[in-house]
């Protein structure tokens, strides 16, 4: 095992062992929008109440109403929380590493990453802006 | 009272601290369920013929369990063994007594998950792909960036985890069949491998292996020091966040609402001991505030101040032994019926077991003797 870790040090994360998302009827039109030529971070929006929801979910947990459009996400954000993982628990990625809890304008918090930040820098509430890395909705620290 | 309100009347457990050192001990859930069914069988008085209602939780295939305990239930039930359904898991048996579908349930639960090298977070599944690909999984991970976030929001010390580590290993101490820990100071803690920070290693329980058996009955002419469920209540976390926005505070609000309503006040006068289901050191701070026995953002002062009724003296899950909450109910009986030795609280006549997880619950238990509060 620590032999492994050792290795792992010298080595770039393998990214392609990432889990990869697992794309279903519900959730295509989210992925699909975060690796189109122009990414979207899409939210759904309950008819009923209005509530907005992210990530993708079959009812509205504040109705139960399953009908739902997509929106697109502002793209503003603030920091909620984030932690730094300090232990291999998934492939292709090299500890330690940084990730997120993350605000949207809108209201939803989301797990996310924070390309090139510095954990030591980071302020709880600061505000992040919207970006798009290997598919996925990362944010960035707003200077 | 009614007469078929279910008490509690044997419990029996594995001496985890001897599985622990023996670790080629090769007992198997099974093994380790029949262990500890024997174990609560003999503490009650009771035969196997007397057991006509049987709860398995996490071991698989309750009915065969049952069989090979030769037992012939006329009430079974199995329950999913994630920890967070130990508490309503007891409200079920207990429910079904009062129905009258059994006089006397057997609740069994084990784990050999150290045996079988079992981890938590690293599972990748359909609903946990949204944190998956940012590398973000286990509970620990959730409860951490709650307790960042709580610090922020209230000023909190980040040392309160590591008093609360400490603690429960010194409880730990304590308990002839808790986990045999190194003692921990706050300078270990600290020098302690971090995990997902802001979490270290003490702020998650080691996986270990072990049974827990309760025996619940309304019974009362065969009962020697009947522990009564006074009566409980749980609520299902909406979708979001595993522990909501608010560090389970709405839903744990809910069910010290329907606890009120069933005239059982929690709050640090009408409890003598509470069962803290301290799956990781932030959700101690958490579940006090959200079962309003500290104020919101206020718990870790109150424990600095010791201003709390005793919480979990056997070590709990942190130190003592990781039976997903039915270590703890254990403790409770122990308690309750002033067997506990070493660690036991004085004039312990009410206990609450209090859980924040997916499903947040809240389970009042009585002395026989306990009146109103």
């Amino acid at each position: 095992m620590s032999d492994k870790c050792v290795k792992d040090k010298c080595v770039k994360p393998d990214i392609s062992a990432r889990p990869r998302p697992q794309i279903d009827e519900l959730n295509a039109p989210f992925w699909q929008a975060a690796s189109a030529p122009e990414p979207a971070l899409l939210l759904q929006r309950c008819p009923s109440c209005g509530r907005l929801r992210c990530p993708p979910a079959p009812a509205c947990p504040e109705c139960g109403e399953t009908c739902f459009s997509w929106v697109k996400a502002s793209g503003k954000a603030a920091l909620w929380s984030w932690n730094v993982f300090h232990k291999a628990y998934l492939p292709g990625f090299d500890p330690p590493y940084l990730t997120a809890l993350v605000q949207l304008e809108e209201g939803p918090v989301i797990v996310s990453a924070l390309p090139g930040a510095d954990p030591a820098r980071l302020r709880l509430g600061q505000p992040l802006k919207l970006a798009f890395a290997e598919g996925l909705p990362v944010f960035l620290v707003e200077e | 009272m009614e007469t078929r309100q279910a008490a509690l009347i044997g419990a029996g457990r594995s001496d985890f601290r001897r599985l622990w050192r023996e670790r080629q001990h090769g007992l198997d859930e099974r093994a380790l369920a029949r262990e500890a069914f024997a174990a609560a069988l003999a503490d009650s008085g009771l035969t196997g013929r007397d057991i006509d209602g049987l709860l398995v939780s996490r071991v698989a295939r309750g009915e065969e369990l049952g069989r090979e305990l030769g037992l012939c239930p006329r009430w079974l039930a199995q329950v999913d063994g994630k920890g967070r359904n130990c508490g309503p898991a007891l409200l079920q048996a207990a429910r079904a007594i009062r129905q009258g579908r059994a006089d006397t349930v057997a609740l069994i639960y084990a784990n050999d998950g150290r045996s079988r090298r079992q981890t938590y977070g690293g599972q990748t599944d359909y609903a946990s792909q949204y944190g998956d690909v940012y590398g973000f999984t286990s509970p620990g991970a959730w409860l951490g960036a709650a307790w960042r976030r709580y610090c922020h929001l209230y000023g909190a010390d980040p040392l309160t985890l590591a008093r609360l580590a400490v603690a429960s290993r010194q409880a730990a101490a304590l308990d002839p069949c808790s986990l045999p820990l190194p003692p921990l100071t706050v300078e270990d803690y600290l020098a302690s491998p971090l995990v997902t920070e802001p979490l270290r290693r003490p702020d998650y329980c080691p996986v270990n292996d072990g049974g827990v058996c309760l025996i619940l009955s309304c019974r009362r002419e065969v009962a020697q020091r009947p522990v009564r469920i006074l009566g409980g209540a749980w609520r299902q976390m909406p979708d979001g966040l595993y522990m909501g926005e608010d560090f389970f505070f709405t839903p744990a609000r809910q069910v010290r609402d329907d606890l009120a309503k069933q005239g059982l006040p929690l709050d640090r006068d009408s409890l003598d001991l509470l069962l803290i289901y301290d799956n990781f050191t932030p959700n101690v701070i958490f579940t006090l505030e959200g079962f309003g026995l500290s104020q919101q953002g206020a718990a870790w002062r109150d424990l600095e101040n010791n201003a709390l009724p005793p919480i979990n003296p056997g070590g709990g899950m942190l130190s003592g032994s990781y039976m997903q909450g039915w270590n703890l109910l254990y403790e409770a009986v122990m308690q309750l019926q002033g067997r506990a030795g070493a660690r036991q609280v004085a004039n312990c006549r009410r206990a609450a077991y209090l859980c924040a997880a997916a499903k947040v619950c809240g389970v009042v238990l009585a002395r026989e003797d306990e009146h109103e509060r």
